[in-house]
């Protein structure tokens, strides 16, 4: 391999030169006709949402907001919720269900922490959304008293 | 007069919880009456060190260094405490990187660096880890003077005996690519792992990469990057989680060259471990990574995974190219030296108490 020390003349050494060793890199990656994977980071956990059907949905101002007040309640998931016993030996088994709990921790509440991220985020969205439903009532209720002043101005001429 | 060192947390083990530690320390060493007072403390810091800073109280003779990491209720509590002011800027990472990963470290992040721009006005002195760190607080207008002063690190514990386990599972002849730091976003281990890949397609199949780091609370991003792995299909890709420091140093035992594809770095303490180890460093140039290694390693301006694996090709199998670069890390090494580091921090840390005094 060719040397990539240079000196200059008062014997001091000059940086290593980067750029042509990158131009060495390039030229060979263009003989050997390597190729780059494409893969991209940003495409992995991309999930498949199932189609929803939305056509007889009515937008509704009033709905909406009854969804969003009920999303605000259980966009939370809990991981910490009372443990009941189902069988007589009551107590017992609210034990060993809190031991199977604090053991099944580290892998749960990652999980949930992600989930609850993730719910964040869309309540957030829908609150903004809302927003925007409400302006449209607003405009369409405007709309409509537009074209009926122009209908009766019609109607007068 | 006291010294006091403020901070949200003192880790243990992580860059700011130990240049807090080294600072105490020195001072210490040096005659001063001083302590770190922090919101949390890590159970393993060694008593007296350190107190919780509910109960302080300070008063105007005293100096009071607040380290500057994250978003905290402290930052602006700090600004109203009584005492002389000074900063250690070590960089918040900007919140844009948490993006869509945790929207509460994105939230910290942003109240962090709102609280940056509040203390521009509030403190006396601030120094910074690098140069990058300074132009932060130059670009904000601190009214202070802003000076450059490297984390203080300790080389001693580097001598440690490593983990003889992981010496030898490292250790079998393979060529180990690692990489130190957290998992998070914006050190960009998918960079690192997509030229690893390429490096060990074209160049060398018989190679492994190490990612030495915890993924605690980055749980989202490490499985994306676990099926990233996947996808690819990169082989002997090692997610070591964290680990003790004997094992991190049985892992830079073994390992040939350290590859950085960091977007967001305050100082980068990996990489003064890399060059401790004599390990040949290929990293992008972001942030302080160029001020860190201050012309030593291979500086990448552009991130293309194939030129990236050549590159690292060229190094590992170059011996003196390799010996070149090793060469100049060793000699930029020095100038983190704790001899040389401890008397550039008393100098601006007397400097600061005679201007003040």
């Amino acid at each position: 391999m060719e040397e990539r020390i240079e000196k200059k003349a008062d014997g001091k050494e000059e940086q290593i030169d980067v750029e042509s060793i990158m131009e060495e890199i390039r030229a060979e990656i263009k003989r050997k006709g390597y190729k780059e994977k494409e893969v991209r980071f940003s495409d992995i956990n991309i999930s498949y949402a199932d189609n929803m059907d939305v056509d007889h949905m009515e937008l509704s101002a009033e709905t909406y907001k009854k969804q969003l007040l009920l999303l605000n309640i259980q966009k939370n998931v809990n991981t910490n919720k009372t443990l009941y016993a189902d069988s007589p030996a009551g107590k017992v088994e609210v034990f060993f269900k809190k031991v199977f709990r604090k053991c099944a921790r580290f892998y749960v509440e990652p999980i949930v922490s992600g989930q609850n991220e993730y719910n964040e985020t869309n309540a957030m969205l829908m609150c903004q959304l809302y927003a925007a439903v409400k302006r449209v009532e607003e405009l369409e209720k405007k709309m409509a008293q537009l074209e009926k002043r122009i209908q009766e101005k019609q109607t007068a001429e | 007069m006291r010294i006091l060192q403020i901070m949200p947390t003192l880790a243990y083990g992580d860059a700011v919880g130990n240049d807090a530690l080294a600072i105490y320390r020195l001072l210490k060493s040096k005659g001063y009456e001083t302590k770190i007072y922090a919101e949390i403390i890590d159970k393993r810091i060694p008593r007296g060190i350190a107190g919780d800073i509910g109960g302080l109280v300070t008063g105007r003779e005293d100096v009071l260094i607040y380290h500057m990491s994250t978003g905290s209720l402290l930052n602006a509590r700090f600004a109203k405490m009584q005492g002389r002011k000074m900063m250690i800027y070590h960089n918040i990472t900007p919140p844009c990187f948490y993006h869509g990963y945790h929207s509460s470290m994105e939230k910290l992040c942003r109240d962090g660096r709102y609280a940056l721009q509040y203390l521009a006005d509030e403190v006396d002195y601030a120094l910074a880890d690098s140069e990058y760190n300074a132009k932060e607080l130059r670009k904000l207008h601190y009214c202070c003077s802003v000076d450059v002063m490297p984390i203080l690190l300790s080389f001693e514990d580097y001598e440690k005996q490593p983990d003889a386990q992981t010496v030898e599972e490292f250790g079998d002849g393979k060529t180990n690519i690692i990489f130190t730091g957290r998992i998070a976003p914006n050190k960009k281990q998918e960079d690192v792992i997509n030229a690893f890949y390429h490096y060990q397609k074209y160049y060398n199949p018989d190679s492994r990469l190490i990612l030495v780091g915890s993924y605690f609370n980055m749980e989202g991003y490490y499985e994306q990057l676990r099926d990233y792995v996947q996808k690819l299909g990169a082989k002997d890709v090692v997610f070591t989680g964290h680990v003790s420091f004997e094992k991190m140093l049985g892992c830079y035992h073994g390992a040939d060259l350290f590859l950085c594809m960091s977007e967001h770095e305050g100082f980068c303490v990996p990489l003064l471990e890399a060059m401790y180890f004599d390990i040949p460093i290929v990293a992008y140039q972001s942030s302080a990574i160029g001020y860190t290694l201050g012309g030593s390693g291979i500086l990448l301006d552009k991130k293309n995974p194939l030129e990236t694996a050549g590159v690292m090709d060229k190094v590992i199998r170059d011996e003196a190219l390799r010996n070149r670069i090793l060469s100049k890390q060793r000699k930029r090494l020095q100038d983190f030296g704790k001899e040389r580091t401890e008397r550039l921090f008393m100098e601006k840390i007397e400097g600061f108490l005679k201007n003040e005094g």
